[in-house]
């Protein structure tokens, strides 16, 4: 295979796409990028075995061809080439040579059929909503995911696919974070899938907050995202997502309206003094009155009042106030509204007028 | 393809037949004494789980993509644990990175299949972050656990698979198959070395292993007729990479006292002549005494101690339990 390209053209999709090329592999292979030929042009594929990221180069070749090329070393020579400097790359048996200008570069390739592709995938089904939103709703929940959890299921963002939207699900069992945006998916049955935690944070790189139309692909193992410069693929988690429905909170008769800025800068500064581990804080609410402390074990102490709209009875809760923060940020929106029933029992926080995005805090026994 | 040796096919077959009747255990526990090819069994039965196109009887096409995947030892689906380069455990984070690709979907729909290889060597810590996936692993999946020490595994691991235990082959069938690859001459006295086990007996006539053994053997005779110098031998026995003659130094003491026993099934028919004139003046608890200080250092070896000196106390050990011998021979 031969072809000569602008270093502009190659770098871009290199840089792409080598997020997933791990440093140490276990599989040599997967340090390499895949080059083939298409019809449009050329294709780069790279992939760690759970995420595969695909770039296409509309691209005239000389010759076709397949082959693998180290995936690092060819981007850095490509990053260290002068601007507008032109390529010549061509493949013959095991060996890749680079030219460029006055430079040359021979690298040693490896067996295209050796490269674990994510075969043509069995689509059961596929609907497409604009990029932005797509993003947005991974944005709004992704921190909520467990880390490393025993239970696998958590260890990733819940999609959950209804006839009128697409919604997003994270939970890590003390907190749950959901968003949802309106899609024309045109399925039947809701249907749930998990991506792993690592094609998460793949998908928040390759988004970009454009209004351009993404399709969503859904098979039986894998996810298939196509933007307009990037095809993303991820494996599923093999399991089922609990029932997140029965963890929304139902009959908070206490209502907090309040300034969501404020609010945070509040719980911020208050959460310097907590605990570093356990990070509790003490809300206590009275009418249009919110006090917030915490103590940590070298007993000092930090306290604020701040003012908010509530008119039911007198309440103390803890919370873990990382969890609290979190939720404030993602939410957009100059105001919240926080619903609670009692000190035992989890909160729900949302827009004064519920809306798309909905976070789940458990309490704190202080 | 992974060869299936003739005396496997019985576990071979089992594994098929659980197979086609649907019901293959999650977690396999291969146990057996080592040179027997349980780790060739159980890539042979991987492939043929990922193999897209099985022969009738279950074994790996060879020829589809998954099955050239898997010989190139790329295939997604297809996981392996072995300790990193350089350790002697399997530490707990390539376990967790382990049970973390399980919980995810198998790359081409069909079966993941992880191996554990020497799984006696997990630590506690490894072993117990293992036990929630051995349980309970996500569907169609199944856990092959290699080992020739089930005893050093955790009860809680052993008691989640189930086991498969393998045999070294009869000695005609072992001998008849070694022969035609080795030939009639040595089969025999390989196998003796091998204790039975063909492989352990193949990989002993390949290279200078005999010829090696043999030179070891020289130098320890040498030794206690007081020709050489412990010293000097020491730093030869040291200088090799693995423990190789400790663990001849071992088998070579162990023959001792059984001929002493009046035993002559020894593990080392070859050098009955010479051993048979040693044991004439060895004190026998000297032997006993002398057999524990080499597996107490075979243990040892295994730490960061110095080898020279290791090696060294032992072999003047040997040398001093030779005196009687000596004087004989002056007499």
């Amino acid at each position: 295979m031969k072809f000569s390209i602008q270093r502009e053209n190659l770098l871009k999709p290199l840089q792409q796409i080598i997020g997933v090329v791990e440093r140490r592999q276990t599989l040599p292979v997967l340090g390499n990028v895949l080059i083939q030929s298409s019809d449009k042009g050329l294709t780069l594929t790279a992939t760690d075995l759970e995420v595969e990221l695909v770039a296409t180069i509309e691209q005239n070749l000389e010759d076709g061809g397949e082959a693998t090329l180290p995936a690092r070393k060819l981007f850095d020579i490509c990053r260290a080439l002068p601007e507008g400097s032109t390529l010549e790359i061509s493949i013959e048996q095991d060996r890749a040579l680079v030219k460029s200008g006055r430079s040359r570069f021979t690298l040693s390739t490896l067996p295209a059929g050796d490269f674990p592709v994510i075969e043509e995938m069995k689509t059961a089904l596929s609907f497409s909503l604009p990029e932005k939103a797509l993003k947005e709703i991974i944005e709004r929940t992704h921190f909520a995911m467990a880390q490393q959890d025993v239970r696998y299921y958590l260890n990733g963002l819940m999609l959950e696919v209804d006839t009128d939207a697409l919604r997003a699900v994270a939970t890590d069992g003390h907190r749950l974070a959901m968003s949802e945006v309106a899609a024309e998916t045109g399925v039947e049955e809701k249907t749930q899938i998990i991506v792993p935690r690592k094609g998460v944070q793949e998908l928040l790189r390759s988004l970009e907050s454009s209004d351009a139309e993404v399709t969503v692909q859904l098979g039986t193992n894998h996810i298939r995202i196509n933007t307009p410069e990037l095809q993303v693929t991820s494996k599923l988690i093999d399991g089922r997502f609990p029932d997140y429905e029965r963890v929304m909170p139902k009959g908070g008769d206490k209502v907090i309206t309040a300034d969501t800025t404020g609010l945070r800068q509040a719980l911020s500064r208050t959460s310097i003094l907590s605990n570093e581990k356990y990070r509790g804080i003490r809300l206590s609410l009275d009418s249009n009155s919110l006090r917030i402390q915490a103590h940590n074990p070298e007993q000092e102490e930090a306290e604020e009042e701040l003012e908010i709209n509530y008119s039911s009875d007198p309440l103390e809760i803890g919370f873990n106030v990382t969890y609290l923060l979190d939720a404030l940020s993602a939410l957009p929106g100059e105001e919240v509204r926080i619903l609670l029933s009692d000190a035992n029992s989890s909160c729900l926080i949302d827009a004064p007028d519920g809306g798309p995005n909905r976070y789940v805090v458990m309490p704190m026994r202080l | 393809m992974k060869e299936i040796y003739p005396w496997n096919q019985t576990a071979w077959q089992q594994l098929q037949a659980q197979r086609q009747a649907g019901r293959l255990a999650h977690a396999y526990l291969f146990q057996g004494p080592s040179g027997i090819g349980k780790q060739d069994l159980a890539d042979a039965f991987a492939a043929s789980l990922l193999c897209q196109q099985p022969a009738a009887d279950g074994t790996a096409c060879g020829q589809c993509g998954a099955c050239q995947q898997f010989e190139a030892g790329t295939h997604p689906d297809a996981l392996s644990l072995v300790p990193e380069p350089g350790k002697t455990q399997i530490r707990i984070d390539p376990v967790r990175q382990l049970t973390a690709r399980l919980g995810l979907k198998s790359h081409q729909g069909g079966f993941k299949v992880a191996r554990i290889e020497g799984a006696h060597r997990l630590n506690t810590a490894a072993a117990n972050s293992l036990l929630k996936t051995l349980e309970e692993p996500t569907d169609n999946t199944v856990l092959v656990l290699i080992t020739d020490q089930p005893s050093r595994l955790l009860a809680t691991i052993r008691s989640r698979c189930q086991g498969l235990r393998l045999v070294p082959p009869p000695a005609a069938l072992a001998r008849d198959w070694l022969a035609a690859r080795v030939g009639e001459g040595d089969a025999d006295l390989l196998l003796a070395l091998a204790d039975g086990a063909p492989l352990t007996a193949l990989a002993l006539a390949e290279g200078e292993h005999l010829t090696q053994r043999r030179a070891w053997f020289d130098q320890w005779q040498a030794l206690i007729d007081g020709r050489q110098d412990a010293v000097a031998v020491a730093a030869d026995w040291a200088g090799e990479a693995g423990t190789a003659p400790l663990e001849w130094m071992s088998q070579w003491l162990m023959d001792l006292i059984r001929l002493q026993q009046g035993e002559t099934a020894i593990r080392n028919p070859d050098l009955l002549e010479p051993m048979q004139d040693m044991t004439e003046d060895m004190d026998p608890v000297t032997l006993h005494n002398l057999l524990e200080q080499v597996w107490q250092a075979l243990r040892l070896a295994a730490t960061p101690v110095n080898r020279q000196a290791l090696i060294e106390d032992l072999l003047i050990a040997w040398t001093a339990a030779g005196r009687p011998r000596r004087r004989r021979k002056r007499a």
